[in-house]
C-alpha cells in the first residue's frame, strides 16, 4: 500500500509503481534486456572469443580441440558441433552450414539485424499510423473514409503472402522509387514490407481514441482559442495518445521479429549471406537431423524475445491503462458468472 | 494469466505451422535397365524439387524438363532408352531410319513413320517437323542455335517470317530434306533433342507450359500446374497408332504418373521411405545423402555418374570480369575442395570445360588453388570497378555454392551483393539480359548429347549469346575460340577432333570466362514398391517415364 497520496504523484510514475508490481512483467523485461545484451555483444564475441566474423567461412580448415584436430566441415558435409570452449570459444554452438561458419558469432549478428528490423519496421508504423490516426479520427468526413478504407483494404490482404510475393520480387529487382533506390539485398525490403502491412493494427485504435478526444472539452477549448488543426492534433490529442502508442509499439516490435522470421525462413526477408533468426532456422532446417541445435537456437531466441516483448506490452497496457484492466476484469467476471449460471455469453 | 495461455497456444501453433511450412519447401537430375518383370499399371507418384523450367518440348533447356518430356515428345531421332554409355546411341524416332547425310555432310534425308497420330487424334505429317522448327526460333528458345546453321534460319530468326528455305517436307511421302549452309558435325545429335520435336501445326506460338500441346510419345501430359505439379496419363493413340509403327519404343509399364513439386529434399526422402511418393528425380539433399546411400543403395538407391560441369560464369563483356587477369585470379582462389564437401561428395573436383568421360577430355591443371597467386593478378589488374552482384539459385547445394563463391570475390576485395533467385526461374532470369547486374554467379550444364561441342557451341561461341533464354551466361566471343568451335563443329568427331577440343578446352580456360569446380554424381532413389533394376537412367534425358514398374 502507498504511503503517499496518489493524487502527489504524475501518471507516468505510477504507471511504473503498477508496472514494478508485476513480478513476470519485470522478469520478461529483464529477458529481453538480455537479449540486447547478447546481440550488442556480438562483435567482441566475434574479435576475442571466436575469431571469425558471421559471414567468414571455415569449410576446409581445422581446429584443435583439447589438443585433437577436427575438420569444421566433414568430408561427407557435416558440420562440426557445439566445442562449447574445448576450441577456446571456437565454433562454441558449432558450424551452421557445409559453409563452416561459427554459428553462436551468426546467432549474435543475426539478432542484431532481427531486432533491428523488428525494432525500425514497429517505429515506421507507428509514426505511420500516429499521422493517419490523428488526420481520420479528426478531419472526419471523406479524410477519414479514404484513411479507413485504405485500412480496411489492407486489413483484408492476405498479409503474410503478399509480404511474401513482395519480398521476393524485390530482392531481385531492389526498390526504384526514383527519389530512393533500394537495393534487393537490403534490410530496408522487409522493414518496408512489414511496417506498410502492419500499419492498419495501430492506425485503427489510434484513429477510434481521436475520434473520442475530439469531443473533449480540451480539445473544443483550443480550437475555441484558434488551434489551428496541426497544433490541435500533435499538441492537444497526441500527448494523450502515448500509452496507447507505446503498449501498440511494444506488441508491434514482436509481430514485426515473428514477421520477419516467417518472411526469411521462406527466402524473401533477410538475403544471404546476412544472417537473421528467421534465415539461421531455415538454415538449420536442412540439418535437423544431424544438427537439430541449428533450427532449434534460433527459435528460441525468438520465442524468448517475442513472448518476454508480449508480457511487457500487456503489462504496460494495464499499468498506463488501468481502467482499462478494470473494464476487462469486470467483463471477465461478468463472463465467468454467466457461464457458471448456464446463462448465454454476450 | 489466460492471455499467457492463449498466447503460448498461439506459440505452439506457429511452432506447429512452421514445421509445416518447412515440409512444405526444393530439384535437379539422374541411367539402364530394362523391364524387372514387375506388375503392369499403377501410377507413379514421383517429386520434384522444383517444376521445370518449361512444359514446352521447344523452350525446355534443364534437366529437369527433359526428364519430364522424354517419353511425351519424341523427336525425328531420339536416344535409346539405356543407362550409360549405351543410352548415348542416337535411334530413330519419329524417323524410320537415321538420316542420309549427302552434299559433303550439308544435306540430311529424312522419312517420318507413316501411321503415326499426335494423342488428340491429329495425323502426323512431314511439314510438322519445318513448323516445329520455326516455333522454336520465333519462341527465342534456348537451343535454337543448334538450328541456325540450316539455310535461311538465321534470317528467319531476324525476322521470325517463314517459311525457312533449308527445309522442305512432303507431306504424301513423309520425305524431309534438311540443307545446312556447311556441314556440322552435331546435327544427327541436334536432331535428336526435343527442341524440334514435331508439333500440331496449330500449336500457339507461345509458351505452353500450363496447357502441354499433344503428344506423339507413349504417355501425355493431361495436367499441368506451373510450381505445382502435373500428371501423365497413356496416350490413347500410342496403342492404336505410334506403338505399332514404332515398336522397339518401350510402351512403359505404368498407366499414369503425378509429379509433384516438393521443394523440401528432406520433406522428399521421408517421403520415399514412407512410400508416400515412389521416386524423387533429384537426389537427396547433402545432408541426407551418405545416409541413403548406405542404408538403400542396390535396393532403392543408385549413384548415377553423368557427364557434367558445375561452374561458376564470370561476364567477360563488363568490367571488373573483362579483365583476364581478375577471371584468372578468382580461378586460383577458388577452392575445389571446399566445394567437395559443400556437396557433401557428390561433385568430383576439376577445373576444365569439359567433364571426365566426354570425348576429348584431357585433364589439366591451371590454376591449383593459391589465394596469394590471386591477391597477386588482382594487385595487378587493379580492376576500377568492384561493385558486382553474384547469382545463384535457391537449391541446396548450388545456394551454398553460390554463397562460398560470393565470400571468395569477398576476399579478393569485391563488394558483392548474392541474389539467390527460386530454382524454377533461375536461368530464365540470368539468361535475360535485361536482367541487371548480371556480373557473375553459380551454373552447371549437363551433356545434350555425347559431343565435345555440346560444352562449347552452346555455352562459350559468340553467336550463342541471346536476348532472352541466354546459355552463354559468361557472353564469351573470342573471335579465335568461335572460329575454332565453329571449325571443329562441322567435322565428324575422331581422335585428330578429339586432340582438337582437348587443346580448345585448355586454350578457353586460359581465358578464364569460367571458374569451373566439379562434375556431378546423381542419383536414382526410390520406394520399396519400384523395381530399382528396370530404373533407366538416360545420360541425356534422365530417368525415362517409362522404365518405372511397381514390383
Amino acid at each position: 500500500m502507498s504511503t503517499e497520496p496518489s493524487a502527489e504523484r504524475g501518471p507516468w510514475s505510477l504507471a511504473l509503481r503498477r508496472f514494478l508490481r508485476n513480478g513476470l512483467a519485470v522478469a520478461s523485461l529483464g529477458v529481453f534486456l538480455a537479449i540486447i545484451v547478447f546481440v550488442l555483444a556480438a562483435p567482441l564475441w566475434a574479435d576475442h572469443v571466436a575469431h571469425t566474423g558471421p559471414n567468414e567461412e571455415h569449410t576446409v580448415e581445422q581446429i584443435t580441440v583439447d589438443g585433437e584436430k577436427k575438420d569444421v566441415v566433414t568430408v561427407e558435409g557435416k558440420p562440426i558441433g557445439p566445442q562449447w570452449f574445448g576450441a577456446g570459444g571456437k565454433f562454441f554452438l558449432g558450424a551452421d552450414s557445409r559453409l563452416g561458419r561459427d554459428e553462436m558469432v551468426r546467432l549474435m549478428y543475426g539478432g542484431r539485424t532481427s531486432l533491428l528490423i523488428g525494432i525500425t519496421a514497429a517505429l515506421l508504423a507507428t509514426i505511420l499510423a500516429i499521422v493517419l490516426g490523428l488526420l481520420a479520427g479528426y478531419f472526419r468526413g471523406w479524410v477519414d473514409s479514404v484513411i479507413a478504407r485504405t485500412l480496411d483494404t489492407i486489413w483484408s490482404l492476405p498479409v503474410f503472402l503478399i509480404g511474401l510475393s513482395f519480398g521476393i520480387a524485390l530482392a531481385v529487382g531492389g526498390l526504384d522509387l526514383g527519389f530512393v533506390e533500394v537495393s534487393g539485398g537490403s534490410l530496408w525490403i522487409p522493414i518496408l514490407i512489414i511496417s506498410i502491412f502492419t500499419v492498419p493494427y495501430i492506425a485503427r485504435p489510434i484513429r477510434g481514441e481521436v475520434l473520442a478526444f475530439s469531443e473533449k472539452e480540451f480539445v473544443e477549448a483550443a480550437i475555441a482559442q484558434g488551434a489551428s488543426p496541426g497544433r490541435v492534433m500533435f499538441t492537444e490529442i497526441l500527448p494523450n495518445l502515448a500509452s496507447t502508442v507505446i503498449v501498440f509499439f511494444t506488441l508491434m516490435i514482436a509481430n514485426s521479429m515473428l514477421f520477419e522470421a516467417g518472411l526469411s525462413f521462406l527466402g524473401a526477408g533477410v538475403q544471404p549471406p546476412n544472417s537473421s533468426w528467421g534465415t539461421m532456422i531455415s538454415v538449420g532446417v536442412e540439418l535437423l537431423r544431424i544438427q537439430p541445435l541449428l533450427a532449434i537456437l534460433p527459435g528460441i531466441m525468438i520465442m524468448l524475445t517475442v513472448l518476454s516483448l508480449n508480457i511487457v506490452g500487456d503489462a504496460l497496457r494495464d499499468a498506463l491503462d488501468p481502467r482499462g484492466k478494470a473494464r476487462l476484469d469486470a467483463a471477465l467476471q461478468f463472463e465467468a458468472q454467466a457461464g457458471a449460471g448456464g446463462g448465454a455469453a454476450i | 494469466m489466460k492471455k499467457l495461455g492463449a498466447l503460448i497456444a498461439v506459440l505452439v501453433l506457429a511452432a506447429v505451422a512452421a514445421i509445416g511450412l518447412a515440409s512444405c519447401g526444393g530439384g535437379s537430375d539422374t541411367t539402364s535397365g530394362g523391364s524387372g518383370g514387375g506388375q503392369k499399371g499403377g501410377t507413379l507418384d514421383g517429386t520434384y524439387a522444383s517444376f521445370p523450367d518449361y512444359l514446352d518440348p521447344a523452350l525446355s533447356y534443364t534437366a529437369e524438363g527433359w526428364t519430364a518430356m522424354a517419353d511425351v515428345y519424341i523427336p525425328l531421332l531420339t536416344y535409346k532408352h539405356a543407362n550409360g554409355a549405351e543410352g548415348s546411341e542416337v535411334i530413330p524416332g519419329l524417323a524410320k531410319e537415321l538420316p542420309k547425310i549427302s552434299n559433303g555432310g550439308k544435306t540430311y534425308t529424312l522419312f517420318l513413320r507413316p501411321g503415326l497420330k499426335y494423342s488428340d487424334g491429329t495425323p502426323v505429317k512431314a511439314s510438322d517437323f519445318p513448323f516445329a522448327v520455326e516455333r522454336m526460333i520465333q519462341l527465342n528458345s534456348g537451343g535454337s542455335p543448334f538450328y541456325l546453321t540450316i539455310e535461311g534460319a538465321e534470317k528467319f530468326a531476324e525476322t521470325k517470317k517463314g517459311p525457312i528455305p533449308g527445309i522442305k517436307a512432303n507431306d504424301k511421302t513423309g520425305e524431309i530434306v534438311i540443307n545446312l549452309e556447311g556441314p556440322r558435325g552435331t546435327f544427327t545429335n541436334e536432331l535428336g533433342l526435343m527442341f524440334v520435336a514435331p508439333l500440331p501445326q496449330d500449336t500457339p506460338i507461345e509458351d505452353l507450359s500450363a496447357n502441354p500441346p499433344p503428344a506423339t510419345g507413349p504417355y501425355m501430359i493431361t495436367k499441368s500446374q506451373p510450381g505445382k505439379g502435373w500428371e501423365y496419363e497413356r496416350n490413347p493413340y500410342w496403342a492404336k497408332a505410334n506403338g505399332k509403327a514404332m515398336p522397339e519404343y518401350p510402351e512403359g509399364v505404368v498407366d499414369s504418373a503425378k509429379m509433384t513439386v516438393i521443394r523440401n529434399p528432406e520433406t522428399q526422402v521421408d517421403d520415399i521411405e514412407q512410400g508416400t511418393y515412389q521416386w524423387m528425380q533429384n537426389p537427396p539433399p547433402a545432408s541426407r545423402y551418405q545416409e541413403v546411400k548406405e542404408k538403400y543403395e542396390g535396393t532403392q538407391f543408385r549413384v548415377e555418374p553423368t557427364i557434367s560441369t558445375y561452374y561458376f560464369w564470370m561476364n567477360t563483356e563488363e568490367t571488373p570480369f573483362n579483365d583476364p587477369k581478375v577471371r584468372q585470379a578468382v580461378n586460383y582462389a577458388v577452392d575445389a575442395k571446399a566445394l567437395e564437401r559443400i556437396y557433401a561428395g557428390q561433385i568430383t573436383a576439376t577445373q576444365q570445360i569439359l567433364p571426365p568421360g566426354m570425348p576429348g577430355y584431357e585433364q589439366f591443371e591451371l590454376y591449383p588453388h593459391d589465394l596469394g597467386k590471386a591477391e597477386e593478378l588482382m594487385k595487378e589488374a587493379n580492376p576500377s570497378d568492384m561493385d558486382i552482384t553474384v547469382w545463384t539459385d535457391t537449391e541446396s547445394p548450388n545456394n551454398e555454392a553460390g554463397e562460398y563463391f560470393n565470400e571468395v570475390l569477398k576476399e579478393l576485395g569485391f563488394n558483392t551483393t548474392l541474389k539467390q533467385i527460386n530454382a524454377d526461374n533461375y536461368f530464365t532470369v540470368i539468361g535475360n539480359a535485361t536482367t541487371p547486374g548480371l556480373d557473375a554467379g553459380w551454373s552447371d550444364w549437363f551433356q545434350d548429347y555425347p559431343h565435345p561441342n555440346d560444352f562449347f557451341q552452346p555455352l562459350l561461341a559468340g553467336e550463342s549469346i541471346l536476348p532472352t533464354n541466354n546459355g552463354n551466361f559468361a557472353k564469351f566471343d573470342n573471335p579465335a575460340v568461335n572460329k575454332k568451335i565453329k571449325e571443329l563443329g562441322e567435322e565428324q568427331l575422331g581422335p585428330e577432333q578429339e586432340k582438337a577440343y582437348a587443346e580448345l578446352d585448355k586454350e578457353v580456360m586460359e581465358e578464364a570466362p569460367w571458374a569451373p569446380y566439379g562434375t556431378r554424381t546423381l542419383s536414382t532413389f526410390v520406394s520399396d514398391e519400384i523395381e530399382l533394376e528396370s530404373v533407366i537412367f538416360n545420360p541425356t534425358f534422365g530417368h525415362y517415364l517409362t522404365s518405372f514398374e511397381f514390383k
